[in-house]
C-alpha cells in the first residue's frame, strides 16, 4: 500500500479535489460553529418560560420571541402583584412589597432549563423548559 | 503504456478510497446499533407545582404520560396529608391534639414520622420533626414576617423541639406529642414524597425515572442510551445558580439532596439569618454554606444533609461514618470537602 498524500493528491481528478475541498470546509465550519455562535451571544433556541400561578392557567412564552429590550408581565397573587421581567436569555421576578421573605426576588435571573423561581406566599412558580446543553439532568440545590 | 499503468494505479486508489468509505459507514452504523436493545418506551418530562416547590419528573416507559400522572397524583396526596398547614392533614390533627393522648393516623404518614424520629435520634436530635414552634418564632412559617426573636423566647421554646416529647404507638399507628409541641415534616416530607413517587413509578413498571423536587433528586434505571443520570451540585455562592463544575454525580439508582443557607433567609441589621435552625441553640446553624448527600433513599439523604449542615467541622466525619451515604460540604470559607467515596 503505502501511498503518500502528495502522490494521492496528484493522482486524483480536479473534480474530486473540489469535492474534498468542500468536505474540509464544511467540517471546519461545523467544528467552529458552536464557538462562533456563543461568541455572537448564543441562541435562546427552544427555551421557554412557564408561568404557573396556582389555580390559574399556565402561560408558556418562548424566549426566541422576546425583543432585546425585554418584556414585562404583571402576575397577580393573593398578597399582591409580581413583576415578571423576561429577556431573550432569561427571566426574573420582582416580588410585591408585602412578600415577607421575597425568596422569588432573591433567586435573581434564571437562564438554564430546569431552573425555577418559587413565590411561596403568593403561590406562583416560574421555570424554564427546553433542551439543555449542560450535559446535566438536574442540579441538587 | 505508461498512461495505461497510471490509469490502473488511479483506479486502484479509487477502489481503496471507496472501500474505506464503505467500512467507515458500516462501522458508524454498527456503533449506533450497540445501544441498549431493551428500551421500548419513550422518555417524557412533566413539571408541576406543589409542596411549595417545582417538581420535575422524567419517565421512560410505554405510556409515560399516564404513569407520570399517577405518580404525581400519589405524591400530591401524600404531601397534602403531611402538610401541617393543611387543616385536613394527618399532621394538622396531631398538632391540634397536642397533650391530649395519641392520635391514630394513616400508616404511610405514621411510617414517615417514625422514620423522622429514628433518623433524628441518629443525629443526636440535630434533626427534629418537632421544629415547628421554633420556625414560627423566627417567622419562617408559612406567610409570616421573619424577624430575630428575643433570646428569652427562644430559650423558652427550645424544650418543645425535643424528640423525647413524641411518643409513638406502632400497633395503632398512633402519635402523641406533649402539650405546646407541634410537628413540622418540612425537613423530611420532600424527600419522602420523592421516594414515594419513585416507588409508584417502579410499581408501574417504568424503565427509568427521574424526580427533582426543588433540588431533592432521586433516579431509577438508566436512560434510553444506556447512560446514567448526571446530577450537578449547586455552587452556594454562584449568583447564576450554577453548579460546582468539578463535582457531577452519575447515578442509575439513588438520591442526591443538598441543604444550603441560600434559599430562605432574611437580613436584619446587616446580618443574614437563614432558615436552618439549630435546636441546640435556637439560632441559624453556622460554619457551612451547603451540604450535599448521596445515597439510596431520598428521605434519609434529606435528613442527613440538614443534620450535617448543623455540625460544622464535624459534618464530614459524621457522613463518612454513616453507612451507605456520602457527602460533599462547602465551608463558610468556600472550601469543598468530600467523604472518601463521594
Amino acid at each position: 500500500m503505502g501511498i503518500s498524500f502528495s502522490k494521492w493528491w496528484k493522482g486524483i481528478r480536479k473534480g474530486d479535489k473540489i469535492v474534498v475541498g468542500f468536505v474540509l470546509i464544511f467540517a471546519l465550519a461545523g467544528a467552529i460553529y458552536p464557538f462562533v455562535w456563543e461568541w455572537l451571544g448564543g441562541d435562546p433556541g427552544d427555551l421557554q418560560v412557564v408561568i404557573n400561578p396556582v389555580g390559574a392557567e399556565r402561560q408558556k412564552i418562548p424566549l426566541a420571541g422576546i425583543p432585546e429590550e425585554g418584556k414585562n408581565l404583571i402576575v397577580p397573587g393573593p398578597i399582591g402583584d409580581h413583576l415578571v421581567e423576561i429577556l431573550p436569555d432569561g427571566v426574573r421576578v420582582i416580588a410585591p412589597e408585602d412578600d415577607p421573605l421575597k425568596i422569588c426576588e432573591k433567586t435573581g435571573w434564571i437562564r438554564r432549563p430546569g431552573a425555577t423561581i418559587v413565590c411561596v406566599p403568593n403561590q406562583l412558580a416560574i421555570w424554564l423548559e427546553g433542551s439543555d446543553d449542560s450535559g446535566l439532568d438536574g442540579i441538587s440545590e | 503504456m505508461s498512461s495505461k499503468k497510471e490509469e490502473k494505479s488511479f483506479e486502484k486508489r479509487r477502489i481503496i478510497g471507496g472501500a474505506i468509505a464503505v467500512i467507515v459507514i458500516i462501522a458508524a452504523l454498527w456503533i449506533r446499533g450497540t445501544g441498549p436493545e431493551t428500551v421500548t418506551g419513550e422518555r417524557i418530562q412533566e413539571t408541576r407545582y406543589f409542596m411549595d416547590t417545582v417538581v420535575i419528573m422524567q419517565v421512560l416507559a410505554e405510556n409515560p404520560e399516564e404513569k407520570a400522572e399517577k405518580a404525581f397524583a400519589a405524591m400530591k396526596d401524600f404531601s397534602d396529608r403531611a402538610d401541617r398547614f393543611n387543616p385536613d392533614s394527618e399532621v394538622y390533627r396531631i398538632n391540634q391534639n397536642a397533650g391530649e393522648g395519641p392520635v391514630e393516623i394513616d400508616e404511610d404518614i405514621f411510617a414517615i414520622i417514625e422514620k423522622g424520629k429514628k433518623l433524628g435520634e441518629e443525629t443526636g436530635g440535630l434533626f427534629t420533626i418537632a421544629i415547628a414552634p421554633l420556625m414560627d418564632l423566627w417567622g419562617f412559617g408559612k406567610n409570616m414576617q421573619p424577624a430575630v426573636p428575643d433570646d428569652d423566647k427562644i430559650q423558652e421554646i427550645l424544650p418543645l423541639t425535643a424528640l423525647e416529647g413524641i411518643t409513638l404507638y406502632p400497633g395503632i399507628n398512633g402519635v402523641e406529642i406533649a402539650s405546646g409541641m407541634e410537628l413540622d415534616l418540612g425537613g423530611i416530607a420532600k424527600g419522602a414524597v420523592v421516594d414515594h413517587g419513585i416507588e409508584v413509578l417502579v410499581s408501574l413498571g417504568v424503565e427509568a425515572a427521574f424526580i427533582n423536587a426543588g433540588g431533592d433528586i432521586r433516579v431509577h434505571g438508566l436512560k434510553e442510551d444506556g447512560t446514567p443520570w448526571r446530577i450537578g451540585i449547586r455552587d452556594p455562592r454562584r449568583e447564576d445558580r450554577g453548579h460546582l463544575t468539578d463535582y457531577v454525580v452519575e447515578k442509575d439508582s439513588g438520591s442526591v439532596v443538598t441543604s444550603g443557607d441560600y434559599e430562605r433567609y432574611f437580613t436584619e441589621d446587616g446580618v443574614r439569618y437563614h432558615h436552618i435552625l439549630d435546636p441546640r441553640t435556637g439560632y441559624p446553624a453556622e460554619g457551612l454554606q451547603s451540604v450535599s448527600v448521596t445515597g439510596e433513599s431520598c428521605v434519609t439523604a434529606d435528613v442527613l444533609s440538614t443534620a450535617a449542615f448543623m455540625m460544622g467541622d464535624e459534618a464530614l466525619d459524621f457522613l463518612e461514618n454513616y453507612p451507605g451515604y456520602e457527602g460533599l460540604i462547602v465551608t463558610d470559607e468556600g472550601e469543598i470537602l468530600t467523604t472518601s467515596n463521594f
